[in-house]
């Protein structure tokens, strides 16, 4: 028997991951979607001894074309002819959700409704007739709850038997009034286009009533006589019916919508407002709002950074005098540990080579250069996974919505709206995470600008350097922290002059687009839930960038230990050579020493390698001894700070931006503006500086 | 008189009239989510910046320009 295939479809906050999630388990595989940068989730599940493939599809309102993701999910439906579509509907949202399913049956008859959320609708007195919505809507409807586990076997079952056709449906047809003359001339208009005949052709029809740039491109391509006909037939809706075809085709879905939930769905009257409600009083509120939303952020950043490396934790205990639960803070801090675990690696790979009799240079190349390398790709990892879960934890709750709801007029002032201000601030963590947040933004010149400015977020990487620096410079507190404080300051500032900038140039005439964002009642993330979430991606990122960052890992070590004479300590070395060669260029910053260059070079693979570069550069063991022996005083020191917080930056955040802006002269354009950027504010900030010490 | 949802009194039930579209495709996606012609429409707050509004039974942060172009009046019993 040959495989089945289920797709499921479902607009935003469904519970479309969690079923399909729950469904497939662990059998699953993610991929990309051809041509496209969004993520294609496949799994696997058995019944009754069947395999059959289940196909998570992107989460959207409609089935329009107005962004890839529509285009993705209704070219699967309509050119992979799935065996079933199971649509979920969120019972507790019925009408907004409904609306996809309505577009789904106007495809295919194949489809099964499962009402998701059943657990939390109980409790909240909504309650559905599935028979009789079954019976209005002419396909299986079965009530679900993913989180829950209930009801999952009876929707699978249901949809095998849809899909061996042992249950016969009837799909609705929605009949559109007094456009229904206008659809069978263009149906009629349609018949002499064979070439687009994969789709169904009312349907066809419809959607190019209501206008349908894709669809329009292809009628373009394959009878651009028949575009004519649409444009005049859509011409004489609006003259005849007054109204246009758009509003009446989605006005009449909703009139069906309304009809189904007067008639199917229940609410008992609860007089108290809802908890969201309540919060929500709070939350958006003008005033309180904006400042708990900063407090969210930064106890997230604070979590991010304090899992990670312990920063700031650490400090906190060190003040507090707790020298020792600093330490194990530190110590087990998941990069703490993950750099125990491969430099012992490296020590028993080195030791073990060695007395095997293999060549020195073999025993460095695998220890340093390979499981270096490796421990510098899964270096990030703990990173990127805890963005992903505050992310995840944020987006899940519902208060990602309404942290871009009061942070909206702040960000119009950058450009941006408020759906990019926690992305973008979720780069202080880390840059990579950061840039593929910036997915939720619809609008692909909002998109542009947010990820061009992202990368001058500093990230936690160029915290750890900036923070070395600082130590180095003082052991004044304050002093430290206004260093620290005033190189973000010089980085975000940056930033708004370059969002101006790039508005003024290349993005001229862009405006931010108009917010216009559901508020999902809250809700307690689960945590399985998130971690999936944030493995799958974590993971799919490693596969991705994985191979290029451990192959510039080892051309990396290639070039520290090996210069034209052959092996070779620092000094004799290629990348010795390339640091004298700019040096004269860093001495117009005061950073005129190949060994400061040298720095540079490596923080080019990984911002957290500038300061162990320096430590090989200057021969010294200690971190603060190595910063202090090449920055001697404080311009310097700011100079090179504000430098490595800017300047290109580190090769993760270029892979992902180079294939999440699939251009090459995008990615070199961000290359170079920030090099210069860096280069002209490090310049810029020593000579001042030099004014005042 | 029909006038700007951005106009619109909190808590009071209105009845969507008309959406302004300037150009095509512009009035999609709030048609979409369920701001039709005839649907009722609550203003739940509307602090400076986006309003929040409950269509259909869920809540939406709408951008000024957006709540200019949708039109409503009031809902008489
Ligand atoms: N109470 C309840 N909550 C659920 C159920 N299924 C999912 N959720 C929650 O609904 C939220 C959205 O779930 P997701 O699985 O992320 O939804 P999605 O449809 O994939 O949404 P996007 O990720 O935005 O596309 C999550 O917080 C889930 O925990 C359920 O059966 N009952």
């Amino acid at each position: 028997m040959p495989e089945l295939v289920f797709a499921l479809a479902g607009s935003p906050n469904v519970g479309k991951s969690t079923l399909f999630n729950v469904l497939t388990g662990k059998k699953q595989h993610v991929g990309n979607w051809p041509g496209k940068t969004i993520e294609r989730y496949e799994g696997f599940i058995d019944f009754e001894g069947n395999r059959i493939r289940v196909v998570d599809l992107p989460g959207t309102y409609s089935l329009g074309a107005v962004s890839d993701e529509e285009i993705v999910a209704r070219e699967f439906i309509v050119k992979e002819k799935p065996d079933v579509v199971i649509v979920i509907v969120n019972m507790l949202e019925f009408q907004p959700s409904m609306y996809l399913a309505l577009q789904v049956l106007e495809l295919t008859g194949k489809v099964v409704i499962a009402l998701n959320k059943a657990d939390a609708a109980l409790k909240r007195g909504i309650h559905i007739r599935a028979s009789r919505l079954s019976r209005e809507l002419g396909v299986p409807v079965v009530e679900i709850s993913a989180l829950k586990r209930m009801g999952l076997r009876e929707l699978v079952k249901v949809a095998y038997d849809v899909a061996r056709g042992r249950i016969r449906t009837s799909p609705r047809r929605v009949e559109y009034g007094a456009l229904e003359y206008y659809i069978r001339d263009l149906k009629r208009a349609l018949e002499d286009c064979k070439e687009v005949g994969e789709y169904p052709s009312r349907w066809l029809a419809i959607r190019l009533l209501e206008g349908d740039k894709e669809l329009e491109e292809l009628l373009k391509k394959r009878c651009s006589s028949v575009l004519e006909d649409v444009a005049n037939i859509r011409r004489r809706v609006e003259e005849e019916l007054g109204s246009s075809p758009e509003i009446l085709v989605i006005g009449r879905r909703y009139e069906i919508i309304s009809r189904l939930y007067r008639d199917c769905v229940a609410v008992e009257e609860i007089s108290a407002p809802s908890f969201t409600e309540k919060v929500d009083g709070v939350l958006l509120h003008p005033v309180y709002g904006p400042l708990l939303s900063l407090v969210m952020l930064i106890s997230t950043l604070v979590a991010v950074f304090s899992v990670n490396t312990g920063f700031p934790l650490n400090v906190v205990f060190e003040v507090l005098g707790r020298e020792d639960l600093a330490s194990f803070v530190e110590d087990n801090s998941l990069t703490g540990l993950l750099g125990m675990a491969f430099d012992v690696a490296a020590s028993i790979a080195y030791s073990s080579l060695l007395s095997l009799e293999a060549p020195r240079w073999l025993a460095e190349l695998v220890s340093d250069g390979v499981i270096g390398g490796v421990g510098g790709v899964l270096s990030f990892f703990p990173l990127i996974l805890t963005v992903y879960i505050a992310f995840g934890f944020l987006e899940d709750s519902g208060l990602f919505a309404r942290i871009a709801v009061v942070t909206d007029r702040l960000a119009r002032k950058v450009g941006l709206s408020g759906k990019a201000v926690l992305p973008l601030i979720l780069g202080f963590g880390c840059n990579v995470p950061s840039i593929l947040g910036t997915r939720v933004l619809e609008e692909e010149k909002e998109r542009l600008l947010a990820m061009l400015i992202d990368p001058l977020i500093p990230c936690q990487a160029r915290l750890f350097v900036i923070l070395v620096v600082a130590s180095a410079v003082t052991h004044n507190y304050m002093v430290q922290a206004l260093f620290v404080f005033s190189v973000y300051a010089v980085s975000l500032l940056l930033l708004v002059t370059v969002s101006f900038l790039l508005r003024a140039s290349v993005l001229k005439g862009y405006e931010p687009p108009d917010l216009l964002i559901e508020l999902p009642p809250y809700h307690r993330p689960s945590f399985r839930v998130l971690s999936w979430y944030a493995w799958d991606h974590g993971v799919h990122f490693l596969k991705k960038a994985g191979v290029v960052i451990l192959s510039l890992s080892i051309v990396m070590w290639f070039l520290v230990n090996y210069g034209p004479a052959g092996a070779a300590a620092p000094s004799g070395s290629f990348a010795y050579f390339l640091g004298l060669a700019l040096a004269p260029l860093g001495s117009l910053a005061g950073l005129g020493d190949w060994r400061i260059m040298f720095a540079f070079e490596a923080g080019f693979v990984a911002k957290e390698g500038m300061i162990s570069a320096l430590m090989i550069a200057s021969q010294s063991p200690n971190p603060l001894a190595a910063v202090g022996s090449v920055l001697s005083s404080v311009p310097q020191a700011a100079a090179f700070a504000i430098a490595a917080a800017i300047y290109t930056p580190c090769i993760p955040t270029l892979i992902v931006f180079y294939s999440e802006s699939k251009s090459l002269k995008l990615t070199f354009f961000m290359v170079a503006y920030e090099l210069l950027l860096a280069f002209a504010a490090a310049a810029l900030s020593y000579h001042f500086l030099e004014l005042l010490f | 008189m029909p006038f700007p949802l951005s106009e619109a009194p909190e808590n009071v039930p209105l009845r969507i009239v008309e959406i302004r579209a300037r150009g095509r495709g512009q009035a999609r996606r709030l048609l979409e989510i369920g701001l039709t012609p005839s649907a009722v429409v609550r203003v739940v707050s509307k602090a400076p910046g986006p309003i929040i509004v409950e269509v259909r039974g869920a809540r939406f942060a709408l951008g000024r320009g957006h709540a200019r172009r949708i039109l409503v009046d009031v809902v008489r019993e």
